[in-house]
């Protein structure tokens, strides 16, 4: 009941942040000082920002950054994460000796610190957050799918397969991907809502989406100085990145207990 | 008081939910003879082992009928539990604690009826393991259970089992997850035991040999019912029920 | 003219840590044939290498060294990817050996997919048919199966390709007496009437006698005896286990 719910508001939301910017009341983006902290009203339904912005607008737009952001790291990282697992189960040798230990030393990092590495490198902005967050990713679940399939190839079906004459594309195709599917559902999901964060905490720190961009974290790091006083600069980004956090963790667990 | 049967089960009926899994068993264990029950997986075998055991899960409720032992009813609080009676179970390997030794497995089972030294346990532990012929006491009470094979796994069990020399033996499978050999030597083993100590034995198998080898009296076990009980040899000759004849004719 | 001659296979298994290697020797020496639409047993305990055996008969493990021969032909890898539908088998664990999320007809059409066969519905009606397993089975999955229709399942997929050797390892191990002798009697109609050569592996000597006419006697790697089932055992280790048995009647004892 409540993971059908969950998945409606969800699919609202992702229905909202498509057409966002059709559906915005003012523009995200119009600094007007005359109109600053405005309270809310029918024109600016949360109220205005230090620049006079419509937080409302800016919250919608901001939707597709962080939401949207997190969904293309998500699906990035998980193709490339099967594909290298698939390498790694399959081939002896030194690729897999090589890939192990890779493993083993990047994944005893904490992944933010890698992120931080690589944003060194590529600078700020939205597209280094990307990069990064995909290769943190990457790294953490090829490790798991790799574990997944290492056990799955002890099952006694894919010997069954194999001496059936199932070979290759076939046996990965009918007998690895349907298991590994809802682990990598599970997943998914899960962790859409620490990416989404993650992205958040970038933009807060200054190393992640620049100014202008409505992206909720860096809205939450604009509105810190007025917090005392006007602390809705601060709540309305902050409820949201909440309130999806909350709805993607209830579908990814529902899920997983299927 | 000393009778001639040590545990009579009187229509006894357990439920899971709405669903009956065992109906109206009435059995009878006699002093110093070995019962055997017979019957194939999902024939209720196991639940009724546990039920004596009072180690039902707990979807599982027994809704009528009485077990007596020594015609007291056994409860989960009866006393006797673990000590006049005892259990030997079908996967030696699974049954032990992993990361306690085979001493310590034994100072726990002693603890629970005596009250001894722990040198005076360990002479008891070694001579019980001299009584399921295993030879290397010292070594094997300081071996944790990985170390060991199945078979020996299976005598430890045998004689954690007879510590407490206990009126009444509960065999759930004790043969099945071995292979021919050890099976052949567990059987022979018991046999020794129960006509050395006058043992009494309730042994459950779906193994007809294990019968043959072993049993006094047979009771045949299908779909939650006693469908025949007799002693070993009417039963193997005359046999009076289908699946009694059906299970007879599936010997190789 | 035998159908498959086993020649001298070794197995070994190294482990290589730093610089010393550990190497395990699994299967040593392994020799023996199969006539046409005979059937062997081979006997072993668990550990004595005879899944390991099966696993490279059915191609799923290399050998060490050795050669098998099929048909008077050395079996290379190029040549079993030609013939591998002749040889097929049944593993222990019914259930485990079946994809749990593939239907009953699609685990039945997947051999015969593989190796171009007509996979209509009346074939796979046919093979249901062949193993005693009702039409209507067709839609269901594993998981709604007994462990009886389940190892039927499994004895149907291996036959679809109308192998000439079946390879079986441990099928009845897990099942009760009365499902394991209907299993058997099932294997061996089959072995009539399709005109298979069967290779039983098991642990239990009973099974073998009934089903077999040759039995080999496997310990730690090696044949250790072979003999008719009419013969007695010559070996120590062959003769203990026909001493293990159990007997089938309380006289008996």
């Amino acid at each position: 009941m409540i993971k059908k719910i969950c998945l409606l508001l969800l699919s609202l939301i992702g229905i909202i942040s498509l057409f966002a910017p059709w559906i915005v009341p003012n523009d995200p983006y119009l600094i007007d000082t005359t109109k600053r902290f405005f309270n809310p009203s029918w024109q600016y339904p949360l109220g205005t920002d230090h620049l006079g912005r419509c937080i409302f607008s800016r919250i919608l737009i901001g939707m597709r950054y962080s939401v949207g952001s997190a969904l293309i790291i998500q699906l990035i990282s998980s193709g490339f994460s099967l594909a290298i697992a698939t390498i790694v189960t399959f081939r002896q040798g030194i690729t897999k000796k090589i890939f192990i230990r890779l493993w083993d030393i990047l994944l005893s990092f904490p992944i933010i610190i890698l992120a931080f590495a690589l944003i060194s490198v590529f600078g700020p902005g939205l597209r280094s957050v990307i990069i990064a967050l995909v290769f943190a990713q990457t790294i953490y679940y090829s490790r798991i799918f790799h574990n997944a399939m290492i056990s799955l190839s002890e099952m006694n079906y894919i010997k069954a397969a194999r001496v059936s004459g199932t070979t290759g594309i076939k046996l990965l195709k009918t007998h690895f991907i349907p298991h590994i599917l809802p682990t990598l559902y599970t997943l998914l999901s899960l962790d859409l809502g620490k990416v989404i964060l993650e992205i958040a905490g970038f933009s807060f720190i200054g190393l992640g989406v620049q100014a202008p961009i409505p992206e909720w974290g860096m809205m939450i790091d604009e509105g810190k100085q007025y917090m005392r006083q006007y602390p809705a600069l601060i709540i309305y980004p902050g409820i949201s990145i909440f309130m999806i956090v909350l709805l993607l963790h209830q579908v990814g667990v529902k899920k997983h207990a299927n | 008081m000393q009778t001639d049967i040590l545990l009579n089960i009187e229509n006894l009926c357990i439920n899971i939910g709405q669903e009956k899994v065992l109906k109206n068993i009435c059995l009878q264990a006699k002093r110093g003879r070995i019962l055997g029950i017979i019957g194939e997986s999902g024939s209720g075998k196991s639940i009724l082992c546990r039920a004596i055991m009072q180690q039902l899960p707990p979807s599982f409720q027994q809704t009528d009928g009485d077990i007596l032992f020594n015609e007291y009813p056994l409860t989960k609080e009866s006393t006797d539990i673990g000590t006049a009676i005892t259990s030997i179970l079908q996967n030696p390997m699974m049954a032990f604690d992993t990361i306690q030794t085979i001493e310590g497995h034994f100072f726990e089972t002693i603890k629970a009826k005596y009250k001894m030294k722990p040198i005076q346990m360990r002479q008891l532990a070694e001579r019980y393991l001299e009584k399921v012929q295993l030879y290397d006491t010292h070594r094997i009470l300081k071996s944790y259970p990985f170390e060991l094979s199945g078979g020996m796994l299976q005598r430890i069990m045998i004689a954690l089992a007879l510590i407490s020399k206990p009126q009444l033996i509960i065999a759930d499978e004790p043969t099945t997850a071995l292979d021919m050999i050890n099976q052949h030597n567990i059987v022979t083993l018991l046999k020794t035991l129960q006509s050395q100590e006058q043992l009494t034995i309730l042994l459950i198998t779906h193994d007809l040999g294990v019968i043959a080898a072993l049993a006094d009296d047979v009771a045949v076990i299908h779909n939650g019912e006693i469908v025949e009980c007799a002693d070993v040899y009417t039963c193997f000759d005359s046999p009076k029920h289908a699946y009694t004849k059906q299970l007879l004719e599936a010997r190789l | 003219m035998n159908i498959l001659d086993v020649k001298a296979i070794n197995k070994t298994y190294t482990k290589q840590r730093w610089f010393k290697k550990n190497v395990h020797p699994i299967l040593k020496n392994v020799t023996f044939s199969l006539a046409p639409g005979e059937c062997i047993a081979i006997v072993g305990k668990s550990g004595s290498g005879k899944s390991t055996l099966a696993n490279i008969m059915l191609g799923i493990e290399s050998a060490t060294s050795g050669e098998m021969i099929f048909r008077e032909k050395t079996l290379t890898k190029s040549y079993y990817k030609q013939i591998r539908k002749e040889i097929q088998g049944v593993f222990q664990n019914s259930y485990a050996s079946l994809n749990p999320l593939q239907k009953v007809e699609d685990i039945l059409k997947e051999p015969l997919r593989n190796f171009d066969l007509p996979f209509n519905k009346s074939k796979l009606l046919y093979l249901l048919d062949i193993v005693g397993l009702e039409p209507s089975l067709l839609q269901h999955y594993p998981g709604e199966l007994s462990g009886g229709q389940q190892q039927r399942l499994a004895i149907a997929r291996a036959i679809a390709t109308e192998p000439s050797i079946l390879i079986l390892d441990e099928v009845t191990s897990n099942l009760d007496m009365v499902l394991q002798k209907k299993i058997l009697q099932l294997l061996q109609h089959l072995q009539q009437t399709q005109g298979l050569s069967l290779l039983f592996i098991t642990h239990d000597i009973k099974v073998a006698r009934f089903v077999a006419s040759r039995i080999l006697i496997m310990n730690e790697g090696e044949i250790i005896d072979q003999f008719s089932k009419y013969q007695q055992p010559c070996h120590s280790l062959a003769t203990q286990l026909f001493r293990a048995v159990l007997p089938s009647h309380p006289s008996k004892r």
